[in-house]
Order: structure tokens, then C-alpha cells, then sequence
């Protein structure tokens, strides 16, 4: 028997079970198309939860086509499709070259059409504003493809994702973001807007680090 | 060799600085003191306390634990404090039904059962205001409680606080007026502080201060772990903790050594009955222990314990507020002044009543959750509402009928449910895991006699589901019109209990004689509680006004320092008449 205050013996058994308290989700068996993700690869990263808690040094991949995420449960290795509505964000230990990638949970309408449903955005904070990225996927066409002498028919979808900036509990939606978009969202930067784009390298914006690189600039004035 | 030789022997030697050893510092304690208004009560009055919580791990309890018990050992009344930062103030409400006579007031936390040598325990004195007869004390004094007051009660440790009073006489309704003086020690440096102003009963012996409490630790300690169970109690330092174990039907223990006999694992399910079906569960060690820290969302509610599956044991769950140790004076009163003061307590009190002049606790600080269930999914599947058909007279045609997926199939007496259109299932041979008002429940048998007229809605989860490290074959819950599940005798062992929720931080309205309609008696004992006092400025000067009450009176200052340093100062002053 343990000493009074000393760890007990199921102590260690205890914290691994809470370790994965309030992960719910299903047991995904579908085939897992590289192209339709986010990420292609398992990503090692962290998972916060609905209830505060996190989980550290998970795998996880988004599939940004259906806006659905992947967790790589560690006892039975299977792939679990998890719920939104349980998970509050993750976070990316190494995506597209940046060691630090953070994902949340926002409710945003997907088109004009439908309801606000829970998606998760890439959110990078700035000073006083922050840029919300909505890595959606779509369908552009079928391919041809030869494997072997033998030919198939493949899908290719193409990103293309809708930023959102909130400044001052506002949020500006940016189906596409350039100066023009940028401009007509901010009037009173207008002039500082099109001076930067004037005076940099490409004279546009199109990247994710030009696009990021202008509201760096843009956050000191605001 | 030479250095192995010295390792060996380092590791042989007894008290050295292994990592079990407890002279390392690795044994945790806590302490607790409690600072009560007063040590005399009248049924119906409200008892004020402050509890200040010592301790010696970097995440204290979160809870402590409050029991009144008669001199039988009886709880007639038990709470849960919410500790925030080492403090937690309140009142209690002394019902109007207790006999005259002592009780016992014991505070700890979870962690202090571990050891029962450092529990708080201290005595007070109820009178039944319809009761005054004192017969009961005389008795009291004919027997000798054998309590050895110079070893169950401490000497009055360095009482490190001045407590300067403008004089020490005064007359009825007359303003007081004291200033605490912290001696050495900063006035910024103290934390906390509790100030009472009461008569006393019995001054002639000292009462345990703060101080004395906690440089008494080493009695705690020294006392051995006397568990029943051998459970070792957790701290609760950020949840609640549910603890027990799992054990054999006395009776059915087998006999012999065989390879079935070797200790089982059990998942215990906890759930609580709502619209959302929720689960939080748990599994048995070897020895078939269990411990469950609560979702606050469980705080307050009657809870279901139960086994996933089917097993001949029994659960037996831990009470918090199971004290072993009999009640037992911890110090003499005299009885000659406790009965000539419950003479006239009694009558005091019963005019007290007739005007009501009573202040009302003040609600500070409350602690409700506002946690989210733990829910098992939180998607939205496919909803049936039976009152959208037509009436179908129980759960096998409502299954046939209109709910999409399921089946169900009669064997040997006995039905089953399933998912066919599951095509992978990680836990074979086991039926869906069914909710039925939210709790889960062990087989479709139970809920094959609910028709349309007893169920609100069914929900179906047609899929593998994951939750926090369990797979289910598919969810399927059904939401009863009228809590059906108040109807269910579970096979499997399950256990329904009701979970604690922390009461509100509370003091009285400090007095202001401008209030009382001035032919209105002031029959007040406390004439000043301040459970939480931070002092600002240079100085701590108090003013308050006495009752008609005449009498000694003491002020008692008890509180603690930013750096868990405890202070404590005490008075006595008489009020009496010209």
C-alpha cells in the first residue's frame, strides 16, 4: 500500500485515461484521399478540446474538401473522424515551412445559401488584428493519369481559401483578397494599402506571406 | 567497485534521502483551522465560519468538507467549502429541530483523511431555544469526561497580533472601538484576516488558535493511515473525486486458485439523467479500486454507477463525510457557566425570534457549474418522434416500424438490438450502447416495453463510435416522456448517488444601530463577523456597537499572511450596564 500523499499505484493508469477525456468522435474507415487534405501527411499536434483540456503530440489531419478532422487515436491506431462540436481547435507543431500553426473553431457561413456551421480557420493573431484563413478545397476537374502503361481517371481539386479579418469585433470576409477587396474593406487605409502593394517586391497579392506580410504593416496603423 | 560499494550502501542506509522516504519531503500534508463567530448556538441561528486551509502541495484541495455531528456521531449536517486561495468563508443554518447539547464540527479535505490525526475538530454548544431544561448538562457533569485538558488542548501560541482597545469596560449600545496591530510583521504582508466579537461562555480556557493549529502538525503526522478499505484518498485539487472499489457479493468468492479467479478489470460508467446523453467512466485496478474526477457538470446531481458489463460484484463507493472516529470532547467546558448561560440564551433567544432582528447572510460568491455535459456525440443523427406515427404499443414494433437501422431480434427469451449496416465493429458480440434519459442502460430488454405514448424522441448513431478511448457498435437513445429510467432495475451492478455541490461564500450585514427601530431590544452575541478583512492602508481599526446583552466578550482575530504565515490575536472586553 502507498504512503498517505505518496502517488498511488493506479496514478499512472488514472492520468492516461484522463488524458483523453472528451474525445468523442467515429471510426473512420473511408478511404483517405491525399488531395482533398489540408495536410497530406499526419501532422504531429495538439488538440484543445471543448471542456480546456489538451492533448499534446497527437496526429491529426484536415481534410479542407469537407472540412472534417482526423485524429490518429495511439492505443488501437485507428482513424477517428472527430467532432467539431468537441473540439475547440489544434494546432500544428510544423505546417508549410512554419513551426507554429494554429487552428480554431468558428461558426461561418460556407455560402450564400446555407446556414453558419462550425468550421475550423487557420488564425493568425497580430497585434490589434487577426487574420482567420478558411483552407476550403474544391472539385476543379478530372485527370488523366498513367501508372504502369495502365490509365485512370483522377480528381483535382484546388484550394482556395477565404480570409476573414477581425479588427475591433469586426469581421471582414475576403472571397478574394486583394487590394482592391482590401481597400474597399478599410477606406480609410486606402491610401497606406496601395502604397505598400506599389512599393513591393511583386506589386501584389496573391501568397499567403504577401498577404500576411500587408496586415503586419497594416496592424501598426490601425 | 569502490564507488559501487558506497552506492549499495547509500541505498541500504535507512533515512536516506530515497524518493519514498518520508523525511525527503515527499509526504504532502494539509492542514485546516477553522475560525467560527462564536462556540454557543441557539437552534435557527446561523453559524459563521472561516476556514483557512494549509498546505504543503503546489495545488492545494479545491474542496474541504464541513460535518456537524451530535455527541451520538451522527452528521446532522454536512457541506462542501470551495477553497480560493487557502480560504473559504460561509454560514450554516442551524436547524430548529436539534436537541440542546454539544456538537462537534469537523472540516478536512479530501486529502487530510489520509491522515485522521489532522482533521480540524472543535466543539460548540447548541441550545434549543423550546428547550431549557439543562438536565442534559448536569448529567454531563456528574460524568467525567476523563478529556486531559492540558494535552488535548494546546497553550495559546504566540498570539503574534495586538488587539488595542479604546477601554475595557463598556456600557450597553455603546460604540467600541479596536484597532489590530500586526506587532513586526507589515500590514501589507497579511493576507486574510476573520474577526469575530463575541460573548463567551467558558473564557477561562484558552481556545486554539490559528496559530497553535498549524505548528501542531507534527500530531497529524505521526499518525498512521487508518483507512478501512485501504483507499488512498486523493487530493482534490481541480475536480471532485469519486472514489471505491469494485468487490465480490460476500458469499460468492470462489474457492481455490485458478486462472479465472485472477483479478478483472471493470469499466464503471458514470452518467446522470438528462436530454444529453452523457458518460464518464473509469476502470478498476488490480485490487479493484477506482477513482472518478467528476465533470463539474456532475456537481449537484444524482448520479448512476454502474458496469459496462455483466459481472457477480458489487460497487462500493466511498463517503466523504464517514468520519471513524467517535465524537469525543477535545477539551472540558464548565458546565456551571454553559448552563446558567443556556438559562439565559434560551429566553434571549426566543424574544430574539418574536423581532426578528436576525441579520440575513449575504450571498457574496457562488459556485454553480456552468460546465457542458459530457456528451457521448453531439452531432445531430437521425431524430424519430413516435407521436408523428401512429401509436405503436412498444420498443420491438417502434424498432420495426420507424426507427431506420436498428434491429432487434428475440433469443431465448431475451431480445437484442444492432446496427446491420455497421461493417466494422471493434468491440464483437456487444449491443449498441443504449441511453435511456440520458443514462445508459445494460440491454434493449429494458426498454422493449416503452411504446409510443412513453417515448419523446429516439435518437440513432448508426456508426462506430469513439469516446474518450472506449468504442461503441452505434448509439441509440431514447428520451422518455415521463423519466423511465426511474423504473429501470438495472442486472448489471450499478449504484445511484447524489454528488456534492460547494455552498455560496456568505457574512452577515454589519450592524448599524441606525437600523434597529430604537424600542427594539438588541439581543445580539456576535456584535462583529468579518470572515474576510484585507487590509489596505497602514492601520486596522474596527468600530462596532454592543448589544444589550451584558457580559464578557472577546474579540478573536485569526488570518494569514501572503506567505501562509499564520496570525492570531485575542481581547476580552465586558459589557455591562451603569
Amino acid at each position: 500500500m502507498p504512503l498517505p500523499g505518496q502517488v498511488s499505484q493506479n496514478e499512472f493508469a488514472r492520468v492516461q485515461q484522463v488524458r483523453y477525456q472528451n474525445v468523442a468522435g467515429e471510426l473512420y474507415t473511408g478511404d483517405l484521399q491525399p488531395d482533398t487534405y489540408v495536410n497530406p501527411d499526419w501532422i504531429e499536434g495538439d488538440l484543445l478540446l471543448e471542456t480546456g483540456d489538451k492533448i499534446s503530440n497527437v496526429f491529426l489531419r484536415y481534410n479542407g474538401l469537407t472540412d472534417e478532422l482526423f485524429w490518429r487515436e495511439p492505443v488501437l491506431n485507428n482513424v477517428i473522424k472527430l467532432d467539431k462540436e468537441s473540439v475547440r481547435g489544434f494546432h500544428f507543431n510544423y505546417f508549410r515551412g512554419d513551426s507554429s500553426v494554429s487552428f480554431t473553431r468558428m461558426k461561418i457561413r460556407k455560402d450564400f445559401v446555407s446556414d453558419s456551421t462550425l468550421c475550423f480557420l487557420q488564425e493568425i493573431d497580430f497585434n490589434k488584428i487577426k487574420l482567420f484563413i478558411y483552407h476550403t478545397k474544391f472539385f476543379l476537374r478530372k485527370e488523366n493519369y498513367s501508372v504502369n502503361g495502365k490509365i485512370s481517371i483522377r480528381d483535382i481539386y484546388i484550394e482556395q481559401p477565404v480570409y476573414f479579418i477581425r479588427h475591433d469585433s469586426r469581421l471582414s470576409v475576403f472571397k478574394k483578397f486583394n487590394g482592391h477587396t482590401l481597400c474597399k474593406a478599410y477606406p480609410d487605409k486606402s491610401d497606406l494599402i496601395r502604397r505598400y502593394i506599389r512599393n513591393s517586391a511583386s506589386g501584389r497579392l496573391k501568397t499567403h506571406n504577401e498577404i500576411i506580410s500587408i496586415l503586419q504593416y497594416l496592424d501598426d496603423w490601425f | 567497485m569502490t564507488n559501487l560499494a558506497v552506492l549499495m550502501m547509500l541505498l541500504i542506509i535507512p533515512g536516506s534521502s530515497w524518493p519514498g522516504n518520508p523525511s525527503a519531503g515527499l509526504i504532502k500534508t494539509e492542514t485546516a483551522y477553522l475560525h467560527t463567530d462564536r462556540n454557543f448556538y441557539i437552534t435557527g441561528d446561523n453559524l459563521y465560519y472561516k476556514l483557512y486551509l494549509k498546505s504543503d502541495c503546489p495545488d492545494s484541495s479545491r474542496f474541504a468538507y464541513f460535518i456537524i455531528r451530535d455527541e451520538k456521531s451522527e452528521i446532522i449536517s454536512h457541506s462542501r467549502l470551495e477553497v480560493i486561495d487557502g480560504v473559504s468563508y460561509g454560514s450554516i443554518k442551524l436547524a430548529d429541530t436539534l436537541k440542546t447539547g454539544f456538537y462537534q464540527i469537523v472540516c478536512f479535505t479530501n486529502f487530510m483523511r489520509n491522515r485522521p490525526g489532522t482533521i480540524f475538530r472543535k466543539e460548540i454548544i447548541i441550545a434549543n431555544r423550546f428547550d431549557d431544561d439543562v438536565s442534559y448538562f448536569l448529567e454531563k457533569d456528574r460524568q467525567s469526561s476523563g478529556v486531559n485538558i492540558s494535552s488535548k488542548v494546546s497553550k495559546p501560541g504566540s498570539l503574534n497580533l495586538k488587539i488595542l482597545t479604546d477601554k475595557s469596560i463598556y456600557e450597553r449600545r455603546e460604540e467600541i472601538a479596536f484597532t489590530v496591530e500586526p506587532g513586526e510583521l507589515p500590514v501589507n504582508e497579511i493576507s486574510s484576516l476573520s474577526i469575530s466579537v463575541s460573548q463567551v461562555i467558558d473564557y477561562s480556557l484558552p481556545v486554539l488558535s490559528i496559530t497553535d493549529s498549524f505548528s501542531n502538525d507534527t500530531e497529524g503526522q505521526s499518525q498512521t493511515n487508518s483507512n478501512g478499505p485501504g483507499i488512498t484518498y486523493e487530493m482534490e485539487s481541480g475536480a471532485s473525486v469519486i472514489e471505491g472499489t469494485v468487490s465480490e457479493i460476500p458469499g460468492t468468492a470462489k474457492t481455490g486458485i485458478s486462472f479465472s479467479s485472477l483479478p478483472e478489470s471493470h469499466t464503471i460508467f458514470l452518467s446522470a439523467v438528462d436530454t444529453v446523453p452523457n458518460l464518464q467512466y473509469t476502470t478498476t485496478d488490480s485490487s479493484g479500486k477506482f477513482c472518478i474526477y467528476l465533470n463539474p457538470w456532475y456537481e449537484g446531481k444524482e448520479i448512476y454507477l454502474k458496469l459496462r458489463s455483466k459481472a457477480n460484484v458489487q460497487i462500493n463507493l466511498d463517503s466523504k463525510y464517514a468520519i471513524q472516529e467517535p465524537f469525543q470532547l477535545t477539551r472540558d467546558f464548565n458546565t456551571h457557566y454553559v448552563r446558567e448561560f443556556i438559562k439565559r440564551a434560551v429566553k434571549t433567544g426566543q424574544v430574539a425570534r418574536y423581532y426578528g432582528s436576525e441579520a440575513k447572510p449575504d450571498t457574496i460568491e457562488t459556485f454553480y457549474s456552468n460546465h457542458l455535459p459530457p456528451a457521448v456525440y453531439s452531432k445531430t443523427y437521425a431524430v424519430i418522434y413516435p407521436s408523428d406515427y401512429i401509436e405503436l404499443n412498444d420498443f420491438l414494433e417502434l424498432s420495426r416500424e420507424i426507427i431506420p437501422g436498428l434491429r432487434i431480434r428475440k433469443n431465448n427469451g431475451s431480445y437484442s438490438a444492432s446496427f446491420p449496416s455497421l461493417q466494422y465493429e471493434i468491440v464483437s458480440d456487444e449491443e449498441p450502447l443504449i441511453f435511456l434519459d440520458g443514462v445508459p442502460v445494460d440491454n434493449v430488454d429494458q426498454i422493449i416495453e416503452l411504446g409510443s405514448k412513453d417515448i419523446g424522441y429516439i435518437e440513432t448513431v448508426p456508426n462506430v463510435r469513439y469516446f474518450n478511448g472506449l468504442y461503441f457498435n452505434g448509439i441509440l437513445n431514447v428520451a422518455s416522456k415521463k423519466d423511465a429510467i426511474k423504473n429501470i432495475s438495472f442486472s448489471q451492478p450499478f449504484r445511484q448517488t447524489q454528488t456534492d455541490e460547494s455552498i455560496s461564500f456568505t457574512k452577515p450585514k454589519h450592524f448599524n444601530p441606525a437600523d434597529l427601530p430604537s424600542h427594539y431590544p438588541d439581543l445580539r452575541y456576535v456584535l462583529f463577523w468579518e470572515p474576510e478583512f484585507k487590509p489596505h492602508g497602514s492601520k486596522m481599526d474596527f468600530t462596532v456597537w454592543s448589544s444589550d446583552i451584558q457580559g464578557d466578550y472577546v474579540i478573536n482575530v485569526q488570518g494569514i499572511t501572503r506567505s501562509g504565515l499564520p496570525v492570531a490575536g485575542s481581547a476580552t472586553i465586558i459589557v455591562k450596564a451603569k
